[in-house]
C-alpha cells in the first residue's frame, strides 16, 4: 500500500506538470543545450533508480559526481528526486542482473531508467544471450517493483570515435539488430523505450556530446542522454 | 624553494637566504659605523657623555646589554636551528639515496635491460668530465625476497644490485659496518653478496649467513647466498638492499654483456655533487641511444625531501619573524625606559643649550656602546642556545637512524651579528628620536608630559603656505610643512587617503595582505577623523559658551575622546585581524592565501590592536581592582600605588604589555603547533594502534589468528609469552553504494576482513555507534556475532556528518590503502607479494578488477571524485544511525548488504577502511583468489623487547614465510623527518620560553631599578618594606596576567584561523588542531612567574635601602 501510494503520489506530481507536449518538445528543443538548473519538473518524492555502465557512473563528464545523466534526470524529474545510480563501469546486462537487479529491487523505486547493451556489444555478447539477459531483468524488476521503467535503446556506435576501428556498415548493422531485439523486448515486456538512437542522430553535429576518449558521453553528452529520457517519461508511454 | 646550485642546497628551509643576505648587511654594519664614527670625530663630546653614561653604571648597563644579547641571541638560535634542519633534510635525503647522483635506465623486456656497449660512449664522455667521479655499468633487480636461513627470518621487497667496478669510483667504495674498513666488489665470489645495514637489522643477519634469494628475475627458483659482510656506502643505499657480483648475476639471468642501469656518482661529499646533476644529465642524454632515459635521481629526491618538509620550513619562517618582532619590542621597551630615566639630565642638557639632534647624537653613542657590547655575546649565546635545542632533540632523533649533525652556516654567523647589530641600532635610532621630543621645562620639573599643541588646520596651512614666500626660508618651510602632515595624519585624512588608494591599489594587485593594510588605515583614518571632527565642534561649542573656563573642561573632554578613539580603533583592528582568513571569501574577495605573511601580520596587528584598545584604558579595567583596594585594610595604599602606575606611565605599560603579550602569543602558537604535527607524526601509539609487530605471510596464507597462535604456541612457550593479542586483516578490492544517500552511487572506500584481537575494538577505538548498541563492547560482539555488521573509518563520512559528530576529516585515502591493512595502512605494500609470485601473478589479482575500477584506484584525482561518502549518518556527536550499505567485490559475485553500526577513529590517519569480520564478506569473496595477502599484528606485552620478538615470531612462523615488521620502525621510514621536524618545534617551544623569560626578567628588574628613586621617597612617606614588595609584586601580576591573558586568547585565535584556511592541507599533511591546555597552562604560569621573580627580587634589594640613600640616587 505505501508503495502504490508512493507510485500514485509520482505519478500525480508528474502528470500535474506543465502540458505533456509543449514540456517535452521544449526539453527535446533544448537539449543541445539542456542546462541541469532548469526546473525540475515536480517538486514530489520519487525514487528513481539508473541501472547502467560506466556512463552512468560519470566517466567522461567533467564532474562525474554531479554531471553524470542519472543526476541529471532525477534533478530535471523531481526537486525532492531520490536517485540510486547503480551505474557500475564496464557493467552487461548480466553484470546488472547481479550487481545492480538486488540493489535497485531493494531500493523499491517509482521510475527506473535502465543504458545498458554498448559493453555487451563491444565484449562480443551473442545477441540471443543478450535478448535472454535483458528479459529477465526487465522481468525482475516488474515482478519486484512497482515503478514505471524506461530502457533506452544503443545510439548509432558508428558517431563514437572509439568504434572507428570497426566496419561501419557492420556496426550500423549490428545495431540495428540489436535495438529492433530492444524494442521487441520493450513491446513485450510492456515498458517504455527511449529512442536513444533517433535522439542522438545529431551526434554527428555535437562532436561535443562524446568525451576525449571517443566513447562515453561528455557532460554535454550525458544532458542529452538525460533530456532523451525526461522526453520518454513526459510522453506518458508506457 | 629548492635550485640546482651547491649554494642554494644548503640554504635554509625557511625561505631566509642567510648568503645572499650576509653581504648587503656586512655592508650596511660598516656604513652604519663609518658615520657613527665621523660623527664621533666631529663632536667628540657627545660620543664622550654618550659612552661616559654607558660605563658609570655598571649594573643598569649590565641590564641594557644583557636585554639587547637576548634580541640577537633569538636571531641566531633560530637561523642555527633553520641551518641545522635543512642541512639534516638534505643529508637524510643523500643518506637514503646512496652515492648514485644520476641513473640511466629503460631499456627492453621486464628487467628493462639494454647492451652494456650501448653506452660506452656516454661513459667515456662523462668520465672525461672533472665533475664525475665514478661510472658504474649495473643491473637492479627489485622486490628481491630473501630467507635468512641461519636466523629464520623472511624479507621481502629487497633490492639487489651489482655494479662492475673497473670505473666506479666512490661507486665501488664499501665499508665494512663493523670496522669501517675498506672492501672491493671483486672480493665477491658466485655465491656470495654483501647486505647493507638496513638488511642485516630486518633479517638479523650477519656475516657467513646462508640467504636464499627469491625473485620473480627466476621464478620457481631459490638459489643461495653466502653473506660476506655487512657493508655500507658504493651505490648502496638506506633501503634493505644486497650488493652481487655482476659477471655472477648476469650469469644467473643468463644475460651476458646485458645491464639495466647506468650509475653516475658526481664529485663531492656526495651532496655538493647535486649542483651540476642536470649538466652531467645534459651530457649524457646528447650521447646516449633515444631509448634510454636518465635520471637525476639524487637532486629529485633532495628536492623532494625538501618540499616534504617545507611546511616545517614555513612554521620556522613564521617563529623566525615572531623572534625579530619580539627583539624589536624589547630594545625598544628597553631604551624607552632609559630614556624615560634620563628624562630629568636631557632636560637639564636641553636648558643648557643643547640641539634635540644633539640629544639624539649623545643617546645613540651610549646606545651604540650598548649594542656593541651585546651583538658578539648575544651572537655566541644564540649559537649556544641553537645547539642546546638541537642536542636536546638529539635522542629522540637518534631513534630515527638519522644522520642528525649541527651545522651552522658562515652566511648565518654574520647574518645573525649584523642583523643584530643593526636591528638593535635602527630600533635604537626609532625609540631617541620618539623619547626625545620632550618640554624641556616639563622635564626638569619632572612633571608628565603636556599634551603637543594642536592649532586648527586653518592656521596650519597657513603657515605652511606663508613659509614658500620668499623670502623662503628652507628650514622653516620643511617645519612648516612637516607638522601640517603630521597634524593631517593625526587627524585622519592622511592615513584615510592612503587607505583608500591602497584598497584601489588592491583591485588591480589582488593582495589580501595590501587589503588588509588598507582596511586597517581606513579604520584608523576613520577614528582619527571622527575624533578631529567631534573635538572640533565640542570645543568650539563650549568655548562659546563658557569662555575661558572652558579650557579645562575642553582638555578632560580631549583626554576622553582620545581614550575612546584608541579603543575603537584598537578593537576594530583586532577584531579586522582575528577574522578568519577565508572569511573575505564570504563576502565575494579573494580568498587569503594564508602564508606566512599574512599569519604574521595579523599576530602583529591583533597584539597591536589590543594593545592599544587597552593601554589607555587601563584605569577604566583597574577600577574594578581599585574598588576592591578601597575595601581592604592597610594594603589599600599598596594596591593603589600598585595599579596607579602602570595606568599612568601608559606609553611605557603598552610597550611592555605588547612585548610580554607577543612573547606568550609565540609560545602558544608554537605550542599548539608542535603538539598537532606531534600528533600527526610522532603519536606511535595512535598510529600503530597499539600493536608492535606487524607479520606478512609471504611463502602461504597462515590461515588465521587461531592458526597463527597455534603456530607460535608449537614453536615453544618462549614464543607466545610477550604476545598479548593478535589482530588479522585482508584488505577487499570493494565497490559500495548507500541507497538512502540523496544521490547514491557506487563509490570506491578501503575495505578489510578483520579478525582477532580486531573484532575486539583493540585498536581500533570507536568514535560514534548505532544506539541500539550500550557500548563499544556491544559494537565489536555483534560485529563477531552478527555477520552483515561492519563498522566504518571516520574518511568514509561526508562533511556534513563529520560537523555533526564535530570531527576532522582525516587525509583523503590513496591506492595503499586499498591494498594495505587498516592499521599502519599506506606503510606496506604489495611488493613483498610480488617479489614471490612474481610481478605477473601479483598483479593478476587486481587484473581481475575491471579496468575503469583500477583506474579510479590508480588516478588519484578519480579516486577523490568516487571515493566513498556516507550521507545523514550521523544523528549526533557519538551517536550514528544504522545505515545499510551494499558492497560488492567487482571481480565476482552478487552484492550483499551490510548494516553499519559503529565508526572507527581516524585521527592519526592510520586506520581507514569498511571493517567486518570474515563471515561478512564470506558471500562476496566466495570463489575469489585473495586480493592482496594477509596481515598479522602482535601487540606485546608492557616492557618486552619488542625487536628481538618481532624475530622471535617471523622465526616460529618461518613455515609460512612471515616477514615480521616493528611498527615504530615502518612509521618512522615514512614520518621520519617530520617527526624529528616535530620535535625541533617543540624545543623552539622551550627555546620561545627561555628567552622570553629572561626578556621579561630583565625589563622587569630593569622597571623596578629606575623607580629607586620613588621608592625612596614612598619609604619616607611611610610605606614598609614590605608594602613596597607587595607594591611591584601586585604590578608585575596585574601586567603579566594582561599580557598572558591577551597572548593565549590571541594566540588560540591565530591557530584557529590557521588551521581554519588549511595551511596545512595544501601541503597534504593531515594535521588537525590540537590545543595542549596543560603545556598552555604550564607556559602562562611560567610567564607570570618569571615576571614575577623579575619584579620581587630587586624590589626586595630597593626596599631594604635608606629612604636618604634611594632619594639621593641618581
Amino acid at each position: 500500500l505505501p508503495l502504490l501510494a508512493g507510485l500514485l503520489a509520482a505519478g500525480c506530481a508528474l502528470s500535474a506538470a506543465p502540458s505533456t507536449p509543449r514540456l517535452a518538445a521544449r526539453v527535446l528543443d533544448a537539449t543541445p543545450t539542456a542546462s541541469p538548473t532548469a526546473p525540475p519538473l515536480s517538486t514530489a518524492p520519487l525514487t528513481v533508480v539508473a541501472i547502467g555502465a560506466s556512463d552512468a557512473f560519470g566517466i567522461g563528464t567533467d564532474q562525474p559526481r554531479t554531471d553524470n545523466w542519472p543526476t541529471v534526470l532525477a534533478g530535471r524529474l523531481s526537486s525532492a528526486a531520490h536517485l540510486v545510480n547503480l551505474g557500475i563501469p564496464g557493467a552487461t546486462v548480466a553484470l546488472a542482473q547481479r550487481d545492480e537487479l538486488p540493489v535497485a529491487l531493494a531500493a523499491q523505486p517509482d521510475v527506473i531508467a535502465i543504458f545498458l547493451g554498448i559493453n555487451d556489444l563491444d565484449q562480443g555478447v551473442a545477441l540471443a544471450a543478450f535478448e535472454q539477459q535483458l528479459t529477465a531483468l526487465l522481468q525482475a524488476l516488474r515482478g519486484g517493483t512497482l515503478a514505471r521503467i524506461y530502457v533506452a535503446n544503443l545510439p548509432d556506435l558508428t558517431l563514437l570515435p572509439y568504434f572507428a576501428k570497426d566496419d561501419p556498415l557492420t556496426l550500423e548493422e549490428q545495431v540495428s539488430a540489436w535495438n529492433a531485439a530492444i524494442t521487441r523486448i520493450c513491446t513485450a515486456q510492456g515498458v517504455a523505450l527511449v529512442d536513444l538512437h533517433a535522439a542522438w542522430s545529431e551526434l554527428a553535429n555535437h562532436p561535443n556530446y562524446v568525451s576525449a576518449d571517443g566513447l562515453h558521453p561528455s557532460t554535454a553528452g550525458a544532458r542529452r542522454i538525460a533530456a532523451a529520457f525526461v522526453a520518454a517519461i513526459e510522453s506518458g508511454a508506457p | 624553494m629548492m635550485s640546482s646550485s651547491p649554494a642554494a642546497l644548503s640554504s635554509s628551509i625557511s625561505g631566509f637566504s642567510p648568503q645572499a643576505l650576509a653581504r648587503p648587511l656586512a655592508l650596511a654594519v660598516v656604513l652604519s659605523g663609518v658615520i657613527l664614527i665621523a660623527r664621533a670625530w666631529r663632536t667628540p663630546f657627545l660620543a664622550r657623555i654618550g659612552l661616559r653614561n654607558a660605563l658609570r653604571r655598571r649594573l643598569r648597563s649590565g641590564l641594557i646589554v644583557s636585554g639587547l644579547m637576548l634580541a640577537t641571541m633569538f636571531v641566531a638560535s633560530a637561523l642555527t636551528l633553520d641551518d641545522t634542519i635543512a642541512r639534516a633534510i638534505q643529508n637524510v635525503a643523500v643518506f637514503s639515496l646512496g652515492r648514485v647522483d644520476e641513473e640511466v635506465a629503460g631499456g627492453q623486456g621486464p628487467l628493462g635491460l639494454f647492451d652494456q656497449a650501448s653506452t660506452d660512449a656516454a661513459r667515456k664522455v662523462v668520465q672525461a668530465d672533472g665533475r664525475v667521479s665514478g661510472v658504474a655499468p649495473a643491473i637492479a633487480l627489485p622486490n628481491l625476497l630473501l630467507e635468512d636461513e641461519n636466523t629464520r627470518q623472511v624479507r621481502g621487497d629487497v633490492l639487489g644490485v651489482a655494479v662492475d667496478p673497473a670505473t666506479a669510483g666512490p661507486l665501488a667504495d664499501l665499508r665494512a659496518v663493523a670496522d669501517n674498513h675498506s672492501l672491493a666488489i671483486t672480493a665477491l665470489g658466485d655465491r656470495q653478496l654483501y647486505i647493507n645495514q638496513d638488511t642485516a637489522k630486518l633479517l638479523n643477519a650477519h656475516t657467513g649467513d646462508t640467504l636464499a634469494v627469491f625473485s620473480s628475475a627466476w621464478p620457481g627458483q631459490r638459489y643461495r647466498f653466502v653473506v660476506l659482510d655487512v657493508v655500507s656506502g658504493g651505490p648502496l643505499a638506506v633501503r634493505p638492499s644486497l650488493l652481487l657480483s655482476l659477471p655472477s648475476l648476469q650469469q644467473l639471468l643468463n644475460i651476458p654483456s646485458q645491464i639495466n642501469r647506468v650509475y653516475v656518482a658526481n664529485a663531492g661529499d656526495g651532496l655538493s655533487g647535486v649542483g651540476y646533476s642536470q649538466a652531467i644529465a645534459a651530457e649524457l642524454r646528447a650521447v646516449l641511444p633515444p631509448a634510454l632515459r636518465v635520471s637525476t635521481v639524487k637532486a629529485d629526491g633532495v628536492a623532494f625531501a625538501v618540499q616534504a618538509q617545507d611546511v616545517f620550513g614555513r612554521i620556522l619562517a613564521l617563529y623566525t619573524l615572531f623572534a625579530l618582532a619580539i627583539g624589536l619590542l624589547l630594545i625598544f621597551l628597553i631604551f624607552a625606559l632609559l630614556a624615560a630615566e634620563r628624562r630629568t639630565e636631557l632636560g637639564m642638557a636641553r636648558a643648557a643649550g643643547m640641539h634635540r639632534s644633539e640629544v639624539i647624537w649623545m643617546l645613540l653613542f651610549e646606545g651604540a656602546a650598548y649594542d656593541v657590547a651585546a651583538a658578539a655575546p648575544g651572537l655566541l649565546a644564540g649559537l649556544a642556545l641553537g645547539i642546546l635545542t638541537v642536542a636536546l632533540v638529539s635522542p629522540t632523533v637518534a631513534q630515527l637512524g638519522l644522520p642528525l649533525q649541527l651545522d651552522i652556516e658562515p652566511g648565518s654567523v654574520v647574518v645573525a651579528f649584523c642583523l643584530g647589530l643593526l636591528f638593535t641600532l635602527a630600533t635604537i635610532v626609532l625609540a631617541v628620536g620618539a623619547v626625545s621630543r620632550f618640554t624641556v621645562a616639563a622635564a626638569l620639573r619632572g612633571l608628565p608630559e603636556p599634551p603637543p599643541p594642536a592649532p586648527p588646520l586653518h592656521q596650519l596651512l597657513a603657515r605652511a603656505f606663508a613659509s614658500l614666500r620668499p623670502p623662503s626660508d628652507p628650514r622653516r618651510a620643511a617645519r612648516a610643512w612637516s607638522l601640517l602632515a603630521w597634524a593631517l595624519s593625526a587627524r585622519g585624512p592622511v592615513p584615510l587617503v592612503a587607505g583608500i588608494w591602497l584598497l584601489n591599489h588592491f583591485v588591480t594587485a589582488q593582495s589580501v595582505l595590501l587589503m588588509s593594510l588598507a582596511v586597517s588605515l581606513v579604520v584608523a583614518g576613520v577614528g582619527l577623523l571622527l575624533r578631529a571632527l567631534f573635538l572640533a565642534l565640542v570645543t568650539g561649542r563650549l568655548r562659546r559658551a563658557l569662555g575661558d573656563g572652558a579650557l579645562a573642561r575642553a582638555a578632560r573632554l580631549r583626554r576622553r575622546t582620545d581614550r575612546i578613539t584608541a579603543l575603537g580603533i584598537g578593537v576594530a583592528l583586532a577584531l579586522y585581524w582575528s577574522l578568519p582568513f577565508d572569511t573575505l571569501q564570504h563576502i565575494g574577495l579573494p580568498r587569503a592565501g594564508g602564508g606566512i605573511t599574512d599569519f604574521f601580520a595579523a599576530s602583529v596587528m591583533m597584539v597591536f590592536g589590543a594593545v592599544l584598545a587597552l593601554a589607555p584604558n587601563l584605569d577604566v579595567l583597574l577600577a574594578p581592582f581599585q574598588w576592591l583596594s578601597h575595601r581592604l585594610g592597610r594594603p589599600r595604599h599598596v594596591a593603589y600605588i600598585a595599579l596607579v602606575y602602570p595606568s599612568q606611565q601608559r606609553f611605557r605599560t603598552a610597550v611592555g604589555l605588547a612585548m610580554f603579550s607577543l612573547v606568550c602569543f609565540t609560545m602558544v602558537v608554537m605550542a599548539c603547533i608542535a603538539a598537532s604535527t606531534t600528533q600527526r607524526y610522532a603519536n606511535f601509539t595512535a598510529q600503530s594502534g597499539g600493536y608492535d609487530v606487524i607479520g606478512q605471510p609471504l611463502f602461504k596464507p597462515a590461515g588465521g589468528v587461531a592458526a597463527v597462535a597455534a603456530a607460535l604456541q608449537q614453536a615453544g612457550p618462549s614464543r607466545s609469552r610477550d604476545v598479548a593479542a593478535i589482530a588479522s586483516a585482508a584488505p577487499l578490492p570493494l565497490i559500495m553504494i548507500q541507497p538512502a544517500a540523496r544521490a547514491a552511487r557506487w563509490a570506491v572506500y578501503p575495505a578489510a576482513a578483520i579478525g582477532g584481537a580486531f573484532l575486539d575494538g583493540t585498536g581500533l577505538p570507536l568514535v560514534a555507534r548505532s544506539p541500539e548498541f550500550a557500548s563499544d563492547a556491544d559494537v565489536w560482539r555483534a560485529l563477531r556475532d552478527q555477520p552483515g555488521t561492519a563498522v566504518i573509518d571516520v574518511g568514509a563520512l561526508s562533511p556534513g556528518d563529520l560537523a555533526a559528530l564535530g570531527l576532522d576529516a582525516p587525509a583523503p585515502v590513496g591506492i595503499q590503502q586499498f591494498v594495505a591493512p587498516p592499521i599502519a595502512s599506506g606503510l606496506l605494500g604489495f611488493s613483498a607479494l610480488e617479489s614471490l609470485v612474481g610481478r605477473t601473478a601479483a598483479l593478476d589479482a587486481q587484473n581481475r578488477i575491471p579496468r575503469d575500477v583500477r583506474d579510479i584506484l590508480t588516478h588519484p584525482s578519480l579516486l577523490a571524485q568516487y571515493t566513498l561518502q556516507l550521507q545523514g549518518v550521523a544523528t549526533r556527536p557519538g551517536q550514528i544511525a544504522p545505515t545499510i550499505m551494499w558492497i560488492a567485490d567487482p571481480r565476482g559475485g552478487p552484492p550483499e548488504p551490510v548494516r553499519v553500526i559503529g565508526v572507527v577513529d581516524n585521527s592519526a590517519d592510520q586506520s581507514y577502511g569498511l571493517l567486518a569480520s570474515a563471515q561478512t564478506f564470506a558471500p562476496l569473496e566466495s570463489g575469489l583468489d585473495a586480493f592482496a595477502g594477509e596481515y598479522y599484528f602482535f601487540k606485546l606485552r608492557p616492557g618486552a623487547d619488542v625487536r628481538a620478538d618481532a624475530l622471535a615470531l617471523g622465526s616460529a612462523l618461518l613455515n609460512d614465510g612471515f616477514e615480521t615488521t616493528v611498527v615504530q620502525d615502518a612509521l618512522l621510514d615514512v614520518n621520519g623527518p617530520a617527526v624529528f621536524a616535530s620535535r625541533v618545534l617543540v624545543g623552539l617551544v622551550g627555546l620561545t620560553l627561555l628567552v622570553g623569560m629572561a626578556a621579561l626578567a630583565v625589563t622587569g628588574t630593569r622597571a623596578v631599578v629606575e623607580r629607586r628613586q620613588q621608592i625612596g621617597m614612598l619609604r619616607a612617606l611611610g610605606y614598609q618594606r614590605a608594602d613596597v614588595r607587595h607594591m611591584f609584586v601586585l604590578e608585575a601580576v596585574f601586567v603579566a596576567g594582561l599580557g598572558v591573558a591577551i597572548g593565549l586568547g590571541l594566540g588560540l585565535v591565530l591557530c584557529r584561523n590557521v588551521f581554519a584556511v588549511s595551511f596545512f592541507e595544501q601541503f597534504q599533511t593531515g594535521i588537525v588542531l590540537v590545543v595542549p591546555w596543560g603545556a598552555l597552562a604550564a607556559i602562562c604560569a611560567t610567564a607570570v612567574l618569571a615576571a614575577l621573580v623579575a619584579a620581587f627580587l630587586p624590589a626586595h634589594q630597593a626596599g631594604a635601602v635608606l629612604p636618604a640613600e634611594a632619594l639621593r640616587y641618581e
